[in-house]
């Protein structure tokens, strides 16, 4: 890292450990493999438009990603969802991006900039009130869960097995998709999700 | 908690500083710094090695905002309590590849006080897995007693939430 990276990271430090002090108690019961994934709706995103799970009703499965602006790993992962849309959307595999935390890097309008300048092939959904969160339990950025088409949860977690891109084994995601789209169970349903922890507000 | 955070805002800025300053002469602070790689087993074994002390095991990683937040805390606990038989362990969750990051960031930290490590799988499922860090999300710290028995586990930069913990078990013998 460099040394500007650093002071980067230190200047954000600051103002993350003030804004750490609302995360406590937070902590969301969430959603298990089989259950009904939580609704949303009337969500809005980076595109202007408002977002629900039932514009996706015409999706095989559902990608959704709980990500954010900030996070170094919730970046790390942005190049390999775009892959992701890219490689999966004609199988009717649609990837749903969401952000729910509010410091200020993680607002609407940086998060427009981040969506612009990576090109997202997804939308970016921004949730203040942190309900999808608590909703699905996501506990990091990146913490993704799958949808099935009956809208059950059925893969929760990371996207693969390193941030480190050389260093990736297994891509837990991708093999998930593969068997569902297959009509086969994940052969890993539920892997350790990782990343910077959600700031949730009590 | 409301009173502490211009305090902790002070440090990380402090901090921020410092690492400001230590560019021009890194290899001198960077040599005194002892980083070994460690997985579960090797932890298990160090933690025995304290068995008689307290030990506060700090993870933490320079992509984490908060954990640099965080460290000079520890570092300071490490300081504070030597004498009263508290021993610091800091584990960075880095990527191998950040290694000479982690040093640079360590010197800066002056982190002579405490044990450092930088854990051998990398930002990867297997790390959070196998150090048992619930929720996959850092600040993580952990808390055993002199007798080696984990005790307590803060998620997230509660620096007054670290001290209660500590502070209560080196009050037992």
């Amino acid at each position: 890292m460099t040394r500007t990276r650093q002071a980067i990271s230190m200047i954000a430090a600051a103002v993350v450990l003030v804004a750490a002090g609302c995360q406590e108690g937070a902590q969301a019961a969430g959603v298990k493999i089989g259950d009904a994934a939580p609704v949303w709706s009337g969500i809005q995103a980076t595109d202007g438009k408002l977002h629900g799970l039932a514009d996706l009703k015409d999706a095989k499965l559902v990608v959704l990603v709980f990500t954010c602006n900030h996070c170094p790993v919730a970046k790390g992962y942005e190049d390999r969802l775009i892959a992701l849309q890219k490689d999966y959307q004609s199988k009717g595999v649609e990837v749903v991006a969401v952000n729910v935390n509010n410091i200020p890097d993680d607002r609407l309008e940086p998060m427009k900039k981040r969506a612009e300048e990576k090109g997202f092939n997804f939308p970016y959904l921004y949730d203040a009130t942190q309900k999808m969160g608590r909703d699905y339990g996501a506990t990091v950025t990146p913490h993704v869960f799958v949808l099935d088409k009956d809208r059950k949860i059925a893969y929760v977690g990371a996207v693969d097995d390193n941030l480190n891109v050389g260093s990736v084994k297994t891509h837990f995601l991708r093999d998930a998709l593969d068997a569902l789209l297959a009509g086969k169970a994940p052969p890993k349903a539920v892997t350790q999700q990782f990343g910077c922890g959600i700031k949730y507000e009590k | 908690m409301r009173s502490k955070r211009p305090y902790s805002f002070a440090v990380a800025l402090a901090a921020l500083l410092v690492a400001g300053c230590s560019g021009g002469r890194e290899g001198g602070g960077e040599a005194t710094i002892d980083l070994r790689p460690v997985d579960r087993p090797t932890l298990d074994r160090v933690l025995k090695e304290h068995r008689g002390r307290v030990v506060l095991v700090d993870f933490w990683a320079t992509w984490c905002a908060p954990c640099v937040g965080l460290f000079p805390h520890s570092v300071d606990l490490a300081r504070r309590y030597a004498d009263r038989g508290l021993a610091v362990i800091t584990i960075s969750l880095d990527d191998g590849s950040q290694e000479a990051a982690v040093r640079r960031f360590l010197a800066a930290q002056g982190a002579t006080p405490v044990e450092n490590f930088l854990a051998t799988s990398g930002v990867s499922p297997q790390t959070f897995e196998e150090f048992q860090i619930e929720g996959g999300g850092i600040p993580f710290l952990k808390v055993y007693d002199r007798q080696g028995r984990l005790r307590a586990t803060i998620a997230g930069a509660y620096p007054e939430k670290i001290d209660r913990a500590v502070e209560e078990l080196l009050g037992e013998m």
